[in-house]
């Protein structure tokens, strides 16, 4: 399964009534329908999954699902 | 089973006075001039007002409020203030500019005999807690036997009341904590630890800022094992606990901690109507706890620095129910 695939079913299976399929990649996940505290939720979750860390100071590094994807994958190098 | 809990401590917490100011700022006043949703408000945030000082008001004067609810309780001559031996005063928002020490002012307010030490711990929301080991250590390495923790971090000194980050969050309130010999609570072993963070600081200007998801992220990452660590250094399990003092960061928090631990997270934080008091948080909760109930309590403070403090609380009082 693909990075964004994981992501995807990471955001479905933390947030509550939401589906991580209808994310636009390009977009900011704040304009996704996540709040801010479900967006700390999930990247907790991304963190813990891919066993990366996502460094506080560099949140423009991963706000939208296509940045974060990147990140991740860099990470995992 | 909590009756195995062997305190290694020979202090316990015996009283606690509480002190909240009256002043409130309505949380739902604020959601509509900060655009935010009002289920998240009370599914996430978990906190519907914020207490204020007095803008005249200082950190000492709120420890003496809490002191003088302290005497209310348990009476004056029980709590004879002359034959303290220490104070501390847990703050990172002291009085003017912070020297002299704040607990040296109160020590002066409280008319407190020379022999009596004093000194401020700058902690945050670990503080509390952490006060509790440093306290007791000191007690034993000089032959103290009596002290009083006291805990008042006015965040509004340094709040900007226009960032939902933390005005939604964080209210105002004092606590005094009796420490001597006794039952009730018996202070257990400690799990303390830091992870360098500037995710909670005073920016150059003077005011608070708040990195959430830092936090957050520090705060699930760490405490969960912070506490089964603390209840596998106090010989106890999980099962024994009958209440659990989380610091209230926010409902969010205490919710994801508990799904990591594995126990019902509170239906309300006990900080609803007040806010997030930082260091006084704990001793708060406690003083609404009947020991006679809750005979093990795990307490667990967390936040600024960043950092945290776990200690198990075991109560002598046994119900007859």
């Amino acid at each position: 399964m693909s990075t964004e695939q994981k992501i995807r079913d990471l955001m479905s299976k933390t947030v509550a009534r939401f589906d991580g399929n209808m994310v636009n990649a390009d977009g900011l996940l704040i304009d996704s329908g996540l709040d801010s505290l479900d967006i700390a939720t999930v990247l907790l979750e991304v963190q813990e999954s891919f066993d990366i860390t996502l460094p506080e100071d560099r949140d423009e590094d991963y706000n939208t699902l296509a940045k974060l994807v990147a990140f991740v994958d860099a990470a995992k190098k | 089973m909590a009756s195995d809990f062997k305190a290694a401590n020979p202090f316990a917490i015996t009283a606690i006075g509480t002190y909240v100011p009256e002043g409130r700022l309505s949380n739902q006043e604020r959601i509509v001039r900060f655009d935010y949703d009002a289920e998240a408000l009370a599914t996430k945030i978990g906190i519907f007002q914020t207490a204020r000082k007095a803008v005249e008001e200082e950190t000492s004067d709120l420890c003496v409020k809490a002191c003088a609810d302290l005497a209310a309780r348990i009476g004056a001559a029980r709590l004879d203030l002359q034959s303290l031996d220490l104070i501390v005063v847990v703050t990172q928002h002291p009085d003017g500019f912070g020297l002299p020490h704040t607990s040296a002012i109160l020590h002066g307010k409280l008319g407190l005999p020379n022999s009596c030490f004093a000194f401020d711990i700058s902690l945050g929301c670990s503080g509390f807690v952490a006060a509790l080991a440093t306290v007791s250590g000191h007690l034993m390495a000089t032959g103290g036997t009596r002290a009083l923790i006291f805990t008042a971090d006015p965040y509004s000194k340094s709040i900007d009341e226009g960032d939902k980050n933390t005005a939604m969050i964080f209210g105002d309130a004092a606590a005094a904590t009796l420490i001597e010999p006794g039952t009730i609570w018996q202070i257990g072993a400690f799990d303390l630890g830091t992870k360098a963070s500037r995710a909670l600081e005073r920016d150059a200007g003077g005011t608070l800022r708040m990195n959430g998801r830092a936090v957050f992220d520090f705060c699930a990452l760490n405490v969960p094992g912070s506490v089964n660590r603390t209840l596998a250094k106090n010989g106890v399990a999980l099962a024994d606990v009958a209440a659990f003092a989380l610091h209230p960061g926010s409902k969010f928090i205490v919710d994801t901690i508990a799904k990591r631990l594995g126990i019902a997270a509170p239906a309300t934080l006990t900080c609803a109507q007040y806010g997030n008091p930082i260091s006084s948080s704990i001793p708060l909760m406690l003083a609404e706890l009947d020991p006679a109930q809750a005979r093990l309590v795990v307490a667990s403070g967390f936040g600024v620095g960043l950092s945290w403090a776990t200690t198990v609380l075991h109560s002598g009082l046994y119900s007859e129910n």
